[in-house]
């Protein structure tokens, strides 16, 4: 009963492989080898293609018609799962969406690969981070290429993502069913601009160092500052200040946390965009009183092969045009190395973070509070905590007001007893409050930039604009740093000596850059109305070998007894250096 | 657009991509024999360029108070570091260092040293700037201020900063003790004794005078603050890695200790077994001006 089973006999060598069999006839190994390879392909194809066969592809190509039933998804297609199988006429039109969450997700797959191909060469700790990120840009092959795509689509990527987040709104596709979507979005914006803040801080130049802190210095303001405030700051940055522990945990989060959150709500989102109540239509036709405007705007189109050849061509596109803008126009720019020691003036931050920091400014309520002050003769000045409001709360307001944007117009159409309609002139006030908060986000965004605020003094304007210590960012993205006008002309375009600016009052059009640069300043000089008999002096000395030293001096009558009346701005300019 | 013509155009776009890809690989392999420095040669030198620059503004915010502005060296305070034998190497060999001048430059820089080398040429101790020491400077300030001091090297004159000691200084460095003085009642202990052309010194200046405050600024911000404080406090940055601390110049109990001749001699000889080198180099001007600037960070006469 409990003998063992017999052994099989073991297949032979030429059971096992018969191609064996065929050694001899060369004719007929060609044609086995043929058709197997034939077979191998039709069956990855069908795995691949929602199980289309290669004579399917072709015809398709041919633009042939496909045998009944040929788009029916296998169950093993496993990445045709991703997709829909087709899509409503009029939603799959370009001016319907713009294609902005396709262009998000693909700068977010560029995004993917480009970092982690950074990430082999990237050492997160305070002492090598820029030693590593300068490696990847001046000794890796493809290095500087690899982070200037990086860099420009994290830019695009929250661009399209802002983008896609009026684009809905303002077609008021986030009403039901698609609500919630609309949720995962808004943190889906939160978690890229999480990952934005994150990952600025990991090249460790004085622009990421300070960009942080005053960012994360918002935070400490939040109420009650010394219970919330400082312990949240605190537990962001990991220390008082930001330094090494603020570097490790920032890596973390941009490398695995945020990455991971990301991915999870982007596939939440796109699973509901895609399978559960598609691509929203626009609204004139979804609501059209023609039943026929309405079918038509309904009629199925094919996922294969129309709309994937298109993606495919935009792909194609836009791989293309930023494989061009790095390698010939855009390059992330990279300063001095992080110094807790000297914060660069006037403070600058990236465009997306201009609107924050114009808040902080608080143009509004502080103005309006200390009117009211005045007007009653009140005394309470104290009881309003800018820094608080401003940077905190109302921010955290706004998102939260953002997050709930569909449920609030629920409401406010069943108070009014309206049925939901995404028309705009159904929905007037919805669309005034978006284009009004559109342009106070634009006015914020103007407050938050350097030219927006009040400058230390006249002669540190000059100089900011000749010789600053650091480049600026640009408030419009993808525009290039404005690194001042001494360092455009480079080494060899500062001739050495002392000028007078007085002297380059009028130049001839013949003079040189140089000398046009002066009579600039002299220009501004004269311009301003602040310093009695301003004067200025530049001077250009050979400092090193292939080193020269940069002085802007401006000098003028104290106007007060405390007052010194000089003020001087450096710079060193090395032959090699290139902004 | 037919599917066909959109896959050929698509085609198009791929084949285009490849162009600036080319042209990338181009220029950082160097396939192309070319004169010119390209890709990653150029940006590598451009590197060590912008390294030179922040090394120098980093020389002239910390170093320069002592070494100099161009690093020549000021007598008695600090030995000139623009000099052929510490660029070229005599120097370490002498001292027998054997990890290469950039070493004893990074350590040195890092570290500081505990004793002075030559307390009979150069009083000033080189305090430890290394943030890890508690100093000022990040692992990238002194990489940067490594390459400036070594871009010396290609024109660096001969400067004798560490002539051999004669044998009779160098059996007695210890100086012998002064003879007990009459203690002076309510000044410093350096005060009890003051030699002869600062005992009883006036101000050649008013201490009320604009341009005299605006120039004894200048001296002290270039020299002083990196110990003293930008505020007088004795909190600079530089002050962390020294023992004992600087005086904080705001403290006005400890100002009327310092007679205004007694100041005068501290800040031209300066005040042994402790960091305060002697400034006298400077010049008497100098020295009165930025006299008169640090009392008025107390407000003593």
């Amino acid at each position: 009963m409990f003998q063992r089973e017999k052994r099989r006999p073991r297949p032979s060598v030429r059971e096992r492989l018969p191609l064996l069999k065929h050694l001899g006839d060369r004719a007929r190994l060609a044609q086995v080898v043929r058709d197997t390879a034939f077979r191998v392909a039709d069956n990855v194809t069908r795995a691949l293609s929602a199980g289309l066969s290669l004579a399917d592809v072709r015809a398709l190509l041919r633009g042939e018609p496909l045998p009944e039933g040929r788009e029916v998804v296998f169950t093993n297609a496993f990445f045709a799962h991703w997709r829909p199988r087709a899509y409503a006429q009029s939603a799959s039109k370009f001016s319907n969406t713009f294609a902005l969450g396709f262009l998000s997700v693909l700068t977010l797959f560029v995004q993917a690969i480009t970092g982690i191909v950074l990430m082999l060469f990237y050492n997160p700790s305070a002492d090598a981070a820029y030693a590593s990120v300068w490696r990847i840009v001046a000794e890796i092959p493809f290095g500087q290429f690899v982070r200037d795509l990086h860099r420009l689509s994290a830019d695009l990527l929250i661009l399209f993502a802002a983008l896609h987040l009026l684009r809905v709104y303002f077609a008021g596709a986030f009403k039901p069913p698609r609500q919630f979507t609309w949720v995962t979005g808004v943190l889906l914006l939160v978690l890229v601009l999480g990952s934005a803040l994150t990952g600025s801080l990991l090249p460790y130049d004085q622009a990421a160092y300070w960009g942080v802190t005053w960012v994360t210095d918002a935070l400490k303001a939040a109420p009650p500052r010394e219970g919330i405030g400082v312990a949240f700051t605190r537990f962001v940055r990991g220390g008082d200040t930001v330094g090494a522990a603020t570097l490790l945990r920032f890596y973390f989060a941009h490398i695995a946390l945020l990455p991971a959150l990301t991915l999870a709500l982007l596939a939440a989102h796109y699973y509901r965009v895609a399978r559960l109540h598609g691509i929203s239509l626009p609204a004139g036709e979804e609501e059209s009183p023609d039943p026929e405007v309405r079918a038509a705007a309904q009629a199925r189109v094919d996922f294969l092969p129309g709309i994937l050849t298109r993606e495919w061509l935009w792909i194609a596109m836009a791989v293309c045009a930023l494989t061009m803008l790095a390698a010939f126009g855009y390059h992330a720019p990279l300063g001095s190395a992080a110094d807790a020691t000297r914060a660069p003036s006037p403070a600058t931050v990236s465009w997306y973070w201009l609107w924050l920091q114009g808040m902080r400014q608080d143009p509004i309520v502080l103005p309006l509070w200390r009117a009211w002050c005045d007007a009653f003769g009140v005394d309470a000045l104290d009881w309003y905590d800018s820094a608080a409001w401003q940077g905190v709360l109302l921010p955290s307001a706004l998102f939260l007001l953002l997050l709930g944007v569909p449920y609030l117009d629920e409401v406010w159409d069943r108070w009014r007893g309206h049925a939901s309609s995404r028309l705009g002139h159904n929905r007037k006030l919805g669309v005034t409050l978006g284009l009004l908060g559109v342009a106070v986000f634009i006015w914020f965004t103007y407050l938050g930039t350097p030219m927006a605020s009040a400058p230390v003094s006249r002669a540190a304007e000059i100089a900011q604009a000749f010789l600053p210590a650091e480049c600026v960012p640009a408030p419009i993205p993808l525009l290039p740093a404005d690194c001042g006008v001494a360092r455009r002309l480079g080494y060899d375009g500062l001739p050495t000596g002392a000028y007078e600016l007085e002297q380059f009052a009028d130049v001839p059009p013949s003079a040189s850059r140089f000398e046009v640069m002066l009579a600039q300043m002299y220009a501004r000089l004269r311009r301003q109305t602040d310093l009695p008999d301003a004067k200025g002096f530049f001077i250009v000395a050979d400092w090193q070998t292939d080193l020269k030293k940069i002085t802007l001096r401006i000098t003028w009558t104290p106007r007060a007894p405390d007052e010194v009346g000089v003020f001087e701005r450096t710079m060193f300019l090395h032959r090699d250096s290139v902004d | 657009m037919s599917t066909r013509f959109q896959i050929l155009v698509g085609l198009l776009f791929t084949l285009l991509t490849g162009v600036p890809l080319a042209t990338i690989a181009v220029n950082d392999f160097g396939i192309v024999p070319s004169s010119e420095p390209m890709g990653l040669e150029r940006r590598a030198a451009a590197r060590r360029g912008r390294e030179i620059e922040m090394g120098a503004e980093t020389f002239a915010r910390w170093c320069a108070g002592c070494h100099g502005v161009l690093g020549e060296g000021i007598p008695q305070v600090a030995p000139a570091l623009a000099r052929g034998d510490l660029l070229d190497g005599r120097r370490a060999r002498a001292i027998g260092w054997t990890a290469g001048t950039d070493a004893l430059i990074r350590h040195t820089i890092v570290a500081g040293r505990p004793i002075p080398s030559r307390p009979d040429l150069y009083a000033a101790r080189m305090p430890a700037w290394g943030s890890e020491f508690g100093g000022a400077l990040g692992a990238e300030q002194v990489n940067a201020l490594v390459a400036f001091i070594l871009n010396w090297r290609v024109a660096a004159p001969e400067v004798n900063a560490f002539p051999p000691l004669p044998p009779t200084v160098a059996a007695t460095r210890v100086p012998a003790l002064p003879p007990t003085p009459t203690p002076r009642v309510q000044v410093l202990p350096v005060c009890q004794m003051i030699p002869a052309p600062y005992a009883g010194a006036k101000a050649p200046f008013p201490s009320d005078d604009k341009a005299v405050l605006a120039s004894g600024k200048q001296i002290y911000e270039a020299r002083c603050a990196a110990c003293h404080g930008n505020t007088g406090k004795g909190d600079g940055p530089a002050a962390a890695a020294l023992n004992p601390k600087p005086a904080n110049l705001t403290d006005k109990a400890f100002m009327r200790m310092l007679p205004v001749d007694c100041h005068l001699y501290v800040i031209a000889e300066g005040v042994k077994g402790t960091g305060m080198p002697p400034w006298k180099s400077l010049g008497n001007d100098a020295l009165w001006k930025v006299l008169i600037y640090t009392r008025a960070f107390s407000g003593t006469p």
